[in-house]
């Protein structure tokens, strides 16, 4: 388990990433999916995933579509084309940041 | 693979809905909730168990929390950062036009982060209720079935001038009825002229009431939330055919339920 701070910072990055390679997911399949992936060591509130999401279709990185499953209305989100660039970014910059943290953390690789 | 039936999934719906949140949050979290109680059902726990482990850990408190989150994120963050470039922009044309002196400009950046500043606290703090405004029939504007608008009119029974304290939606028999706004159900019944009732009370002094109804799903007591099925279109009561009487009051005094969407109300009108 990380902390907060350290979820806050790579959460965007995180979610555009996994949207960037899935194409199309719901929140909670995305909490799973991180969860999973991390071992259980990355673990997402939903009560920043979803604000995040919210923020990210304003801003035109995601769009929404809606549909009934299992007779429940399932909101999906999918990357567009500007959140796929903005993915890259994002995950460009964080490559160039564990990078910088390595050197100024004095960091040996296992 | 264990999918939740209609009477489980009301049972968590019920949870979310005593914490009044939008429509569209609550079908999101919903979702979101009904999936991860069939996964812990997928690990062996019986629904009750699943149910009492999964929401204790999305406390009322927890769901609002999200939802006020949400409006803070994707409204007034951006409202600020506006209000804070046009605040420099505005600092930037003082500074750069001719009769500018050095003191005065000093003031007015102050004076803008100090406003800014207060500006986020107000923002943040109380939540405005916005007054009903919504259709209490899904999916069709209020202006398209309406048969009789608010305001003076002659009455299609005693045929005399009266004031008429709401409006007149044409509607099937049998229609869904949706709240308006969010609220608390205040009544729900048979209510003489005006047939089978609902009436909700808002926040704000507002209470919306749906006459000559066919049936009533809400009880008296029960909270509801905007979109919320509360009723059917019926002809009960003083009606000569199936309608949906809707009435906006504020302060115990109608308003135009039209004039709702359109602008704040200035106060409430003459009854």
């Amino acid at each position: 388990m990380y902390s907060k701070e350290l979820i806050k910072g790579t959460l965007r990055t995180v979610i555009l990433r996994l949207l960037d390679r899935e194409g199309r997911l719901y929140g909670y399949q995305m909490s799973k999916l991180v969860n999973e992936r991390s071992q259980g060591n990355y673990q997402l509130s939903e009560g920043s995933l979803y604000p995040l999401l919210h923020k990210l279709v304003k801003d035109g990185l995601l769009v929404t579509e809606t549909e009934t499953v299992n007779g429940r209305s399932r909101r999906y989100y999918r990357i567009t084309e500007a959140g796929r660039a903005a993915a890259t970014d994002r995950r460009e910059e964080f490559r160039r940041f564990v990078l910088t943290m390595r050197t100024l953390l004095d960091l040996q690789p296992e | 693979m264990i999918i939740l039936n209609e009477e489980q999934v009301a049972t968590v719906q019920a949870h979310l809905a005593s914490a009044g949140l939008s429509e569209s949050l609550s079908a999101e979290l919903l979702d979101h909730l009904c999936c991860a109680i069939e996964a812990r059902m997928e690990e062996g726990a019986d629904f009750p168990t699943a149910v009492h482990t999964t929401l204790k850990s999305w406390p009322i408190r927890h769901l609002r929390g999200i939802q006020k989150n949400i409006r803070f994120t994707t409204k007034i963050k951006p409202m600020i950062f506006r209000f804070t470039t046009a605040a420099a922009l505005l600092a930037g044309i003082v500074f750069m036009s001719p009769g500018f002196s050095p003191s005065p400009v000093a003031e007015v950046t102050t004076c803008t982060s100090h406003h800014n500043e207060e500006m986020l606290y107000s923002l943040t703090l109380p939540e405005k209720f916005e007054p009903p405004s919504a259709s209490p029939i899904a999916g069709v504007e209020m202006e398209d079935i309406l048969s009789c608008g608010y305001g003076m009119r002659t009455h299609p029974i005693f045929k005399v001038r009266k004031f008429h304290r709401g409006i007149d939606l044409k509607a099937k028999s049998g229609t869904p009825v949706l709240a308006t706004a969010d609220g608390k159900v205040i009544f729900a019944g048979s209510d003489g002229k005006y047939g089978i009732t609902v009436r909700i009370l808002h926040e704000d002094g507002y209470i919306t009431v749906f006459a000559h109804l066919s049936e009533h799903i809400v009880e008296r007591g029960d909270h509801v939330i905007l979109g919320e099925k509360i009723a059917a279109v019926g002809s009960t009561g003083m009606s000569t055919a199936p309608h949906l009487h809707y009435e906006v009051l504020k302060d115990d005094k109608p308003v135009d339920p039209l004039a709702l969407g359109r602008a704040l109300p200035a106060g409430a009108t003459e009854g």
